[in-house]
């Protein structure tokens, strides 16, 4: 291919060259004829002007013969010639001649014989007619030409260089009776020999040119300026070039003296001048031809002297080279227009070879495999794609058979030349798909074309094209899959770019209820528009779908029937292979039932079922929410902990569904008293959350502001909730937390918040309490407690330690005892178990610590019930009541009874009243379970509680404990001592012990023993002491 | 045939005095030019004069530095008026002509004199017949129909040496018929042939035809050789000293390549000058024909 490529340019420079050298060849022969045609032309001239010139030369010989003759034949003029022979009469003979003959020299001057001189025998100068002054010099050396005339007696004649001016000499001797008189000249000066010679042409210009050498005799007394170096050479001069001598005669023309000038540089001028023979010379002055003819001129002693230069316009070689230059521009025309032809012709060519090597280019490029076979199915050609995919070489494959090669089917059994399809059914043209085996070896399938190459009806073969199919055929298996795939439960449409739709699946069709062609041609928006979203929807979805090629979201569309459905759609751009978009894919499904159960979980997640307010979640998401807006907004923020006084009485009175109804109108009021933008939660159970934000920036406000919505929220509640059961009258306590910023966290702020509530109960209920820092002090105390506790029962409760306190009889004696726990705290010290009992009952510590306390009470009892002095004693142990209801209470005490070795009959379980009747039934269960092992019972802190005799009567105890705060105030108020009276006198109807706790002072004793009280326990007798101290006591 | 001569002799110095009148004024306002022109002795045609005079004016070019043209007039006449109009810078002039003009132009400057032949120093007017002819002058009385051959009317040996010769012999001039030839050597081949009875011309002419038949009756008194005269407001003095030193000093080998002046020149005598003023002043007192040449006295 590369060198065809370079072997067109050649081509074209060939044509072009062959082109070129027709032209030059054409122009050469146009120059050569030219030439040869101007030779001809000078030799005419030439030869024109030398026969001009012998012409004149001969017409005047003849004249001047008759002048001569007529002369001679004048007897006066003989005799006067024969006087001067004598010298003394020779001055007179000249004056007689000049005379006799002056009148003749007239008619001789006339006819242009200006020369008219006689010389003596002696050869001196006798008389010029011309310059009669001047005679007598001796001519005899410069003059020849008289001598050999003299010698001969013959005339001569000839052109000659005279002393005074050149001419064509004519020099006759003069004889009489054989003497020898002298010689006579007749001279024509060139100007005469020009005109007679113009006279035969008239369009030459004649000028006359001497060799120089010849005239340097004269030239040296060239006084008057005769000669002067010619125009033509610097070798030739010219004779009298202003005409002195002649002043009627022209002088050369400029443009003679133009060419002139020319021939002077003109070495063939030179050349010629020098031969001393005639030529002629042409030259091309402007636009025009002139014509020099230098005709030789030869002295009397044939001796080339001069030459007559004639010059003209040479206008038949102007014709002849205008005649040329055409022939030249027809040559050129014809070698232009063959140039054009050739060039045409080459570049047909080119375009053809170009052609046929694009072709074979496409050949060589075509991804399909072609290969021709000739009529026998030999191949003949196969192209690059075709070996590359046969894996073989053009050598290996030209000459044989396809089917031998590469036919797969000629493997099969039985394989035969007409099994192939190819050369037997496909032989008139076969188009399928085939196996071939490929580079490998292995059969492939290909799509196989194969047609009859045709010359007329003449079949010359075939021509077969291949291409491999097996990535297509994968490719349709993959289509198929897609196919399948298309045909999803999801929705499909496919659109162009103008969101045009292309195709939907059959799910569409059942999703939206349009068939295939109602949807094919119409934008889904048309179809599905239901106008639940904004054009803004669209118009972003577009954005981000153009950005990103690729959405999803959901969109409430419309179905064929008018029904609304969600759907939840994927739209991908699709992009061809240069990058663009070319469809867009959507694919939906219905989520219209799957969104309603989002919906549904969501409201479970989030909301309370049975106010619907939000939940504690949903709460703390909102309340999140505000503290970042509280921080970002610089905005104060409040939240209200609400909780029902006394809401557990209403749900164990009148049950559950009653504190629901009441919870529920709860929620509504709550909703009333506040802002739309507020939040009212339920945390669970009674427990309420107003959250208020956007309060402004100025703390103190806020504060006001929730004051406010804390009183309407307070002032709701003054009018009672009407429920099933009537009308109900509730009180709420709230607790009040303010923030700002996110200082805290959401967590801290409910705590807080509750905290203050507390803070409300314990103030009195039906009140508002915003949270301080000592309620923060507090809380912090009990949970440091809390982790110390926590190390404290890990590490074996050593920082715990009983103390016990006496109980004595009307004689003081020590009756019994009570266990009391004290915690000694590595930092704090002695810490009291006013500080942490709740506490550990609270977050249920208790049920270890009270485990090691019964352990540890009992194995002291088993030391005292060991001792005579002391196994009377009995000893009471405090039991919370989350122990008492805990299941594993009565086992664990059963187990620590038998472990410690003791006589169940010797400990007591004290019990409150708030611990039994929180589970009255079940607490009644444990006791008797306990009772069961042997164990007394007794009630702590009685008189504080219910104190109610229903259920009093039905607990199996053994003993009341008259609380301290009765005690205490024993001597100062009646009505404490009115209730101690009345314990002392239900507890003898019930048969119970009585045990007077707090007791200080003697008049204390005194009072409760007038009562009946027959065991006494306080500071009066004894404080709580360590076992050492308590021993001691005893002893 | 008197009368005409005369009157036209009269004519022409009218002309000229006329001419010279309206000239001077121009030629005070003429400035000194680069270019100097030389008018040549009118002898042959225009293009053989300049031709011969050209080699004399390229040679007085090289001497001065300056250009110098040469500018042919027919006659003596038109270089007077030139010269006189500023027209030209350098004349060659014969001594009756240089009279003429020094009549009606002061400070004339005479360069120098040429040499009309071979070691001429001066010249004389001859008397000239030819052999066979008359041998005195007053044989003339004696032939019928005399005819007196002269070369040009203010030609010094035209009609005024002439007058002269006649005058010594006791004739007159005017009593006789005299034709104007030309030329000097026109005169003696015109005598030659017979066509007239005496002549009149330079005896350096006449002596080349001597030879030929023509005899000298009688000679006259040394005449000035003819000059090359500058006006004095083109050349200034240091380079009328150079042209002079240098055209008298011209070797023969240069004298061979000129022309006019080929003879080579000498020294402007200006006491041959002055006598020759006085012969022609006195011959003019004397006669009546020759003191109408007193005309030329007239200045404007």
């Amino acid at each position: 291919m590369i060198r065809r490529e370079l072997a067109k340019p050649r081509e074209k420079f060939w044509a072009v060259l062959l082109i070129v050298v027709l032209w030059l060849l054409s122009l050469l022969f146009v120059s050569k004829s030219f030439l040869e045609q101007k030779e001809l032309y000078l030799e005419k001239q030439n030869s024109t002007q030398k026969i001009a010139w012998k012409a004149v030369e001969s017409i005047h010989i003849k004249g001047v013969d008759a002048y001569f003759f007529s002369l001679k034949a004048s007897k006066a003029v003989m005799d006067l010639l024969l006087l001067a022979q004598d010298p003394q009469q020779a001055k007179f003979a000249r004056l007689s001649l000049y005379r006799l003959l002056y009148g003749n020299y007239q008619t001789l001057k006339q006819q242009g014989l200006s020369i008219f001189h006689f010389q003596d025998s002696q050869t001196r100068s006798f008389l010029r007619f011309h310059k009669p002054s001047r005679f007598g010099d001796d001519l005899s050396i410069i003059r020849p030409s008289l001598l050999r005339v003299k010698e001969s007696l013959t005339p001569l004649h000839g052109f000659e260089v005279g002393l005074l001016q050149s001419g064509f000499r004519h020099i006759y001797p003069i004889q009489k009776n054989d003497q020898f008189l002298g010689t006579v000249e007749f001279s024509q000066p060139f100007e005469s020999l020009r005109k007679e010679m113009a006279l035969l042409d008239d369009s030459l210009e004649y000028g006359l040119i001497h060799k120089k050498s010849l005239l340097e005799f004269k030239m040296a007394s060239n006084a008057d300026n005769i000669y002067a170096e010619s125009a033509f050479s610097d070798e030739w001069l010219e004779e009298d070039p202003l005409r002195k001598l002649s002043p009627s005669s022209a002088i050369m023309s400029s443009e003679m003296r133009l060419v002139g000038h020319l021939a002077k540089r003109d070495r063939q001028v030179v050349l010629g001048l020098t031969s001393g023979q005639s030529f002629s010379q042409v030259y091309f002055v402007k636009g025009t031809y002139k014509v020099l003819n230098f005709i030789a001129i030869n002295d009397v002693s044939h001796e080339n002297n001069a030459y007559l230069v004639s010059y003209r316009l040479a206008k038949d070689l102007d014709r002849l080279l205008r005649n040329s230059l055409i022939f030249a521009l027809m040559a050129t025309i014809i070698a232009l227009v063959l140039g054009f032809i050739a060039l045409s012709w080459v570049s047909a060519k080119r375009a053809q070879q170009k052609s046929l090597d694009f072709l074979e280019l496409i050949n060589e490029t075509m991804a399909q495999g072609l290969y021709v076979v000739n009529s026998k199915g030999l191949i003949t050609e196969i192209n690059s794609a075709a070996l590359t995919f046969l894996g073989l070489t053009k050598q290996a494959v030209l000459g044989k058979r396809a089917h031998d090669l590469f036919h797969v089917d000629r493997m099969e059994p039985g394989g035969s030349q007409t099994d192939c399809y190819l050369e037997g059914l496909g032989k008139s043209g076969f188009s399928g798909e085939l196996q071939f085996l490929n580079h490998v070896q292995n059969p492939c399938w290909v799509r196989v074309n194969s047609r009859q190459l045709l010359e007329g009806t003449k079949n010359l073969g075939n021509v077969v094209m291949f291409h491999d199919i097996s990535t297509e055929r994968k490719n349709a298996e993959s289509l198929r899959v897609a196919a399948t795939a298309f045909e999803t439960q999801e929705g499909i449409i496919i659109t162009d770019i103008e969101g045009i739709i292309l195709q939907v699946n059959s799910a569409f069709s059942r999703l939206t209820g349009y068939s295939s062609e109602e949807a094919v041609g119409v934008k889904p928006g048309v179809l599905l528009h239901s106008g639940m979203q904004s054009k803004d929807f669209y118009a972003e979805m577009w954005t981000v779908l153009k950005a990103k090629q690729s959405w999803q979201g959901e969109v409430r569309n419309c179905r064929k029937d008018g029904i609304q459905y969600l759907e939840w759609l994927t739209v991908e751009a699709v992009q061809n292979e240069k990058g663009e978009v070319s469809q867009y894919v959507g694919s939906f499904s219905d989520i219209t039932e799957r969104k309603k159960a989002q919906d549904e979980i969501f409201n479970l997640a989030f909301y309370d079922p049975l106010t619907q307010l939000p939940n504690r979640r949903l709460l703390k998401e909102r309340l999140n929410h505000a503290l970042l807006m509280s921080e970002r907004l610089q905005q104060c923020g409040g939240l209200i902990f609400i909780d029902l006084d006394d809401f557990k009485t209403l749900n164990d009175t009148k049950g559950h569904s009653m504190g629901d109804e009441l919870l529920v109108e709860v929620a509504r009021r709550l909703q009333a008293s506040v802002r739309e933008m507020d939040t009212v939660a339920r945390l669970g159970g009674d427990e309420f959350v107003v959250l208020l934000t956007d309060l402004g920036p100025i703390d103190q406000d806020a504060i006001s502001t929730v004051q406010v919505v804390a009183n309407h929220i307070l002032e709701s509640f003054t009018e009672g909730f009407k429920l099933s059961g009537g009308v109900y009258r509730s009180t709420p306590s709230l607790g009040v937390e303010m923030f700002l910023g996110k200082i805290l966290s959401d967590e801290e702020i409910i705590m807080h918040a509750d905290m203050a509530m507390y803070q409300a109960k314990k103030a009195g209920r039906n009140r508002v309490c915003f949270f301080n820092p000592q309620m923060q002090e507090k809380i912090e105390r009990a949970q440091a407690f809390e982790e110390d506790m926590a190390v404290t029962i890990e590490t074996g409760f050593t920082q715990l330690e009983l103390y016990y306190q006496a109980q004595v009889d009307l004689h003081s004696k020590v009756q019994s005892v009570e266990a009391l726990i004290r915690w000694h705290h590595p930092q704090k010290g002695m810490v009291s178990p006013v500080d942490f009992i709740p506490m550990i009952e609270g977050n249920g510590q208790i049920l270890p610590v009270g485990g090691w306390i019964l352990r540890t009470a009992c194995a002291q009892l088993f030391k005292w019930q060991s001792n005579a002095l002391s196994q009377h004693l009995t000893l009471a142990v405090n039991v919370s009541a989350k122990q008492l209801l805990n299941a594993d209470f009565v086992t664990q005490l059963q187990e620590i009874v038998v472990s410690s070795g003791i006589n169940p009959s010797g400990l007591k379980i004290e019990l409150t009243e708030s611990s039994v009747v929180h589970d009255i039934d079940k607490a009644i269960a444990v006791m008797n379970a306990i009772r069961g092992l042997g164990i007394e019972l007794s009630m702590d802190d009685f008189g504080t509680g219910y104190s109610s005799l229903t259920y009093l009567k039905r607990l199996p105890l053994s003993q009341l404990k008259i609380d301290q705060s009765f005690v205490r105030d024993l001597e100062h108020d009646a009505d404490s001592l009115a209730i101690v009276q009345t314990i002392l006198a239900m507890a003898k109807t019930l048969k119970l012990t009585v045990v007077a706790e707090g007791v200080e002072t003697l008049k204390q004793k005194e009072l409760l023993e007038l009562d009946g009280c027959q065991l006494f326990q306080g500071y009066y007798y004894s404080r709580p002491v360590p076992v050492e101290a308590f021993d001691k006591l005893l002893g | 045939m008197k009368s005409s001569f005369v009157t036209k002799i009269q004519q022409n110095i009218q002309i000229l005095a006329i001419s010279l009148g309206f000239s001077m004024g121009i030629v005070a306002s003429v400035e000194a030019q680069e270019t100097l022109v030389f008018a040549p002795l009118p002898k042959e045609s225009e293009v053989a004069t300049i031709t011969r005079s050209l080699p004399l004016a390229n040679e007085m070019a090289r001497i001065l530095d300056r250009k110098v043209t040469v500018k042919y007039y027919k006659n003596y006449h038109e270089i007077i008026q030139a010269y006189l109009a500023g027209a030209v810078d350098i004349v060659q002039l014969g001594p009756l002509n240089y009279i003429a003009l020094h009549k009606v132009a002061a400070g004339l400057q005479p360069i120098v004199s040429i040499r009309a032949a071979k070691n001429q120093q001066s010249y004389r007017c001859v008397l000239v017949a030819p052999l066979d002819g008359l041998a005195q002058l007053d044989e003339i009385k004696q032939i019928a129909a005399p005819k007196v051959l002269l070369t040009q009317p203010l030609s010094t040996c035209g009609w005024m040496a002439a007058e002269a010769f006649f005058a010594d012999a006791g004739l007159t001039l005017s009593d006789y018929a005299y034709q104007s030839e030309g030329a000097h050597d026109r005169v003696a081949l015109a005598l030659l042939r017979n066509e007239g009875s005496i002549g009149c011309m330079a005896d350096f002419i006449a002596e080349r035809f001597q030879g030929l038949g023509l005899e000298v009756l009688k000679e006259g008194p040394l005449n000035p050789m003819f000059a090359l005269i500058s006006n004095p407001k083109k050349l200034l003095p240091t380079e009328l000293q150079k042209l002079q030193t240098q055209l008298l000093g011209l070797s023969a080998e240069k004298l061979q390549t000129l022309g006019v002046g080929k003879f080579g020149f000498v020294v402007f005598d200006q006491q041959q000058m002055t006598q020759f003023t006085d012969r022609v002043e006195k011959l003019a007192t004397k006669n009546e024909q020759l003191s109408e040449l007193q005309l030329l006295d007239v200045t404007p």
